[in-house]
C-alpha cells in the first residue's frame, strides 16, 4: 500500500446535520496526476480539509504517504488554498522569505525560475496582486517547498487561457523531471483532460466514477436506441449505468457490460441502436446531473 | 513533425498521438531509424501527461512500429515501413469503398457514421472479447 | 520565521501602543480625577496598569487565525490561515510562538508604563518607597497577564475584531460582578491593586497572585486544547 500517495476509506463529515462526506474513498497512485472533480459542493474542498489535516473525519481514514496527516506529513506535500489568500500585509518576497525556512528541500532553482517565468513582482504586496498572480504566487511557494505531493485546489482559477497554458506546462515539467504527484481539483474539464492522468469524479459526498481517463474514455459507452414504435418501458440489463430519453430514443451510459445492453437493445422489436465513445464532459455531466 | 492532439475528444490522448505518429510514418514524414521525440520534450510541448506519452510509445512498440532502446529514446522501426506498404494498400481498397458509397448517394457525414459506428461495434466485440 | 510572521501582525499596534502609554503617562494629571481613598500616586499607577491591561488585549493572539498587519482589518486574513496551516509545524507551536511574543511586548510595555509612571510623576517618587512599587507593579503585571490570557482564550475561536470587542465586554461584566459579588477581598484584582496595593498596606498579595496565575494557566491551557480541537 507504500505506493498511494493518498489514500481514504469510507470518509464520511457532516456539518450541522448536513452531509458533506457520505463514505468518500480516494486512492491516488505516487506519480500520477490526478483530477478531483465535482460540482461546486459536492465536498471536493471538504476532502482537501480533511486530507491536509484542517478537519477530522466523522468516519473513516485519510492517509498521505501511508501516515495520518500531522505536521511531518506536511512538509513533503505543497499546498495551493481554493481562494488562494496570503497574508496581507507581507510582500511577494516576503511570503518566499517566510515559506523557505519551513522546508530543509527548499529549491531555490525552482524558486528563481517561477518569479521569472511568471513575472511576479517581489516587491509588491499581497493584496495588490490580482486573483491571478496570486495563483501563480501560491504555486511558486507550492512548488519550491521541494514536495513529493502537490495538493492543489483550483490551482488555475483566475488565470487566463494563456497563462493557464503556462501553468500546466510547469505541472508536466514538474511531473516529469521530478515525478511529482499532483492531486488538483478544477472546474475546467478541458485541462483536466489535457493533464491528468487519474481522475475521480464525486458526487454528494461519494466517489462517482475512478480510474484512468484513458480506460474511462475506453470504457464508458454512449449508447442511442431508436424505437420506431415509440418508446417503452424496458427493464435493462446490468450495466445501463443513466438511462435518458428523449422523444423516441433512449440513451444509456455504460461503463461495462456494453455487449449485453447493446444485444437486449438489438432483440427488441424495430429498434436502430448505435454505441459512441464519450468525452470526459459527457461523463462527468450524467454523473452529477440533478435529477 | 507536427503533431496535435485534441483532449476534449472521446478517443484518449495516447490513442491520437499513436494515430498521429502512425500517420507521419504513413507519410514518411517520419521514416525508418528516425528518433521520436523524448518522452519529456512531447510532453510538455503538447502540455499533456508523460505518462501518456509513454504509454503511446510503449502500445507503439508493441505493434512493431517504434523500438525503445534504453537510454536513448524511442525510434521508427524498420518493419514499420513494411507497414507503410500494408496502409498503401489499404487506402486503395478504401478509396474505391468510399466512390461506391458516394456513387450510392450517401453524404460524406454518413460514410463517416457508418465507418464509426463499424469500428465501434468491433471495439465492443473485442472488449466483451477480453472481459470474458 | 513564525516570530517573523507574528511580529509582523503586531508591529504596528506594538509601537503605537509604547507611543500611547508614553503619551498617556506624560499627560495623566492625578489632581483632576483624585478620588476618595485613594491617593494620586496610586491613582497614576493604576491607570498605567489599565493602560498595559488594554495594550495586552490588543496583543494577544492564537497563532492559527491571521491578524491583520495594521490598525484596520484587511482582506485575506481567513483565507491566509489555510497557509499557516499548511505548514508543517503543529498547532502548540503556532499556538506557542505567537502567545510567548504577545507576551513579550506586553511585558515591555509594562516595563515602560512603570518606569514612564516613575520618571513623570514626581509625587510617586515623594510619597512611596520605591520596593512598594516594585510590588505593586508585579502585581500589577500578574493582574495584566491574566487579562492577556484572557485575549488569547477569545482569539482561539473569534477573528481580530471580534476578539477585542469579547475581551472589552468580559472585562468590563468581571469588574460589576465583581463589585457585586463578596470575594475574598484578598482574590479581589483590582481591590488588591486600588485602595488595597502593596503601596498602602507595603506587603506582597500572594493570594491574589496565585490566584491570578491560576487563572491566567487555566485560560492558556483551554485556549490550547481549543487550538488542537477546533476544525478549520
Amino acid at each position: 500500500m507504500t505506493d498511494l500517495a493518498i489514500e481514504a476509506i469510507g470518509l464520511r463529515k457532516s456539518f450541522k446535520g448536513q452531509q458533506a462526506l457520505a463514505g468518500l474513498d480516494l486512492a491516488v497512485p505516487q506519480g500520477s496526476i490526478f483530477g478531483f472533480l465535482g460540482r461546486n459542493g459536492a465536498g471536493k474542498t471538504t476532502t482537501i480539509r480533511i486530507l491536509m489535516g484542517f478537519a477530522k473525519a466523522d468516519e473513516g481514514s485519510a492517509r498521505i504517504f501511508g501516515s495520518f496527516p500531522v505536521a511531518e506529513i506536511r512538509r513533503r506535500i505543497g499546498f495551493v488554498t481554493e481562494d488562494k489568500e496570503l497574508y496581507p500585509y507581507m510582500t511577494v518576497a516576503d511570503v518566499i522569505r517566510f515559506t523557505r525556512p519551513f522546508f530543509p528541500k527548499w529549491r531555490d532553482d525552482l524558486e528563481r525560475r517561477y518569479l521569472r517565468t511568471f513575472d511576479l513582482p517581489p516587491n509588491k504586496k499581497i493584496p495588490h496582486l490580482s486573483k491571478g498572480m496570486r495563483s501563480k504566487l501560491m504555486l511558486l511557494l507550492a512548488v519550491s517547498r521541494g514536495a513529493e505531493l502537490l495538493i492543489l485546489d483550483e490551482p488555475t482559477d483566475g488565470l487566463d487561457p494563456a497563462a493557464i497554458e503556462e501553468v500546466l506546462r510547469e505541472l508536466i515539467a514538474l511531473a516529469a523531471s521530478e515525478g511529482t504527484t499532483i492531486f488538483f481539483s478544477s472546474h475546467q474539464l478541458a485541462e483536466v483532460e489535457q493533464i491528468a492522468s487519474h481522475i475521480v469524479i464525486i458526487d454528494k459526498g461519494r466517489a462517482v466514477v475512478t480510474g484512468t481517463l484513458d480506460d474511462l474514455k475506453k470504457r464508458y459507452q454512449r449508447i442511442s436506441i431508436v424505437f420506431a414504435d415509440g418508446v417503452r418501458d424496458i427493464r435493462w440489463v446490468d450495466g445501463a449505468e443513466h438511462i435518458r430519453q428523449e422523444g423516441r430514443m433512449i440513451s444509456i451510459l455504460a461503463g461495462r457490460n456494453i455487449e449485453g445492453i447493446i444485444a437486449q437493445a438489438r432483440s427488441l422489436p424495430r429498434t436502430t441502436v448505435e454505441s459512441h465513445s464519450v468525452t470526459l464532459k459527457e461523463l462527468f455531466l450524467d454523473h452529477v446531473r440533478t435529477n | 513533425m507536427i503533431i496535435r492532439v485534441n483532449p476534449s475528444s472521446a478517443t484518449p490522448i495516447y490513442l491520437q498521438l499513436m494515430e498521429q505518429i502512425k500517420h507521419a510514418i504513413e507519410t514518411c514524414a517520419l521514416q525508418a531509424g528516425e528518433q521520436l521525440p523524448t518522452m519529456r520534450k512531447l510532453a510538455v510541448e503538447l502540455v499533456i501527461n508523460p505518462n501518456t506519452v509513454i504509454r503511446a510509445y510503449r502500445e507503439l512498440e508493441r505493434e512493431g512500429i517504434v523500438e525503445i532502446r534504453h537510454g536513448s529514446g524511442a525510434f521508427v522501426s524498420e518493419s514499420a515501413t513494411r507497414r507503410t506498404k500494408i496502409s498503401l494498400k489499404a487506402q486503395s481498397v478504401m478509396q474505391s469503398a468510399v466512390d461506391r458509397l458516394t456513387a450510392a448517394g450517401l453524404s460524406e457525414d454518413e460514410i463517416r457514421r457508418l465507418m464509426e459506428n463499424e469500428l465501434a461495434q468491433l471495439r465492443a466485440a473485442e472488449q466483451s472479447g477480453r472481459d470474458k | 520565521m513564525l516570530w517573523m510572521k507574528g511580529w509582523y501582525e503586531t508591529r504596528v499596534r506594538f509601537l503605537l501602543l509604547i507611543a500611547g502609554t508614553l503619551v498617556a503617562a506624560a499627560v495623566t494629571s492625578s489632581d483632576s480625577i483624585a478620588q476618595a481613598g485613594l491617593a494620586p500616586q496610586q491613582l497614576d499607577a493604576t491607570t498605567l496598569i489599565g493602560l498595559s491591561a488594554l495594550a495586552s488585549i490588543l496583543l494577544a493572539g492564537a497563532g492559527i487565525k491571521t491578524q491583520p498587519g495594521g490598525v484596520r482589518p484587511s482582506k485575506g486574513l481567513h483565507g491566509s490561515m489555510y497557509y499557516t496551516l499548511s505548514l508543517p509545524v503543529t498547532r502548540s507551536r503556532l499556538f506557542g510562538v505567537r502567545v510567548s511574543l504577545g507576551l513579550a511586548q506586553t511585558a515591555i510595555i509594562h516595563v515602560l508604563a512603570c518606569i514612564a509612571v516613575w520618571l513623570v510623576r514626581p509625587a510617586i517618587r515623594l510619597h512611596a518607597d520605591p520596593f512598594d512599587l516594585l510590588k505593586h507593579d508585579i502585581a500589577a503585571f500578574f493582574f495584566v497577564v491574566a487579562v492577556y490570557s484572557l485575549g488569547v482564550f477569545f482569539a482561539t475561536f473569534l477573528d481580530d475584531v471580534y476578539q477585542t470587542w469579547a475581551n472589552m465586554f468580559t472585562m468590563m461584566s468581571f469588574i460589576v460582578i465583581m463589585n457585586r459579588i463578596p470575594l475574598p477581598r484578598s482574590l479581589d484584582g483590582l481591590f488588591v491593586l486600588s485602595v488595597a496595593s502593596p503601596l498602602i498596606t507595603h506587603t506582597m498579595p500572594w493570594m491574589m497572585l496565585a490566584a491570578l496565575l491560576a487563572l491566567s494557566a487555566t485560560l492558556l491551557l483551554i485556549s490550547i486544547r481549543i487550538v488542537h480541537w477546533r476544525e478549520y
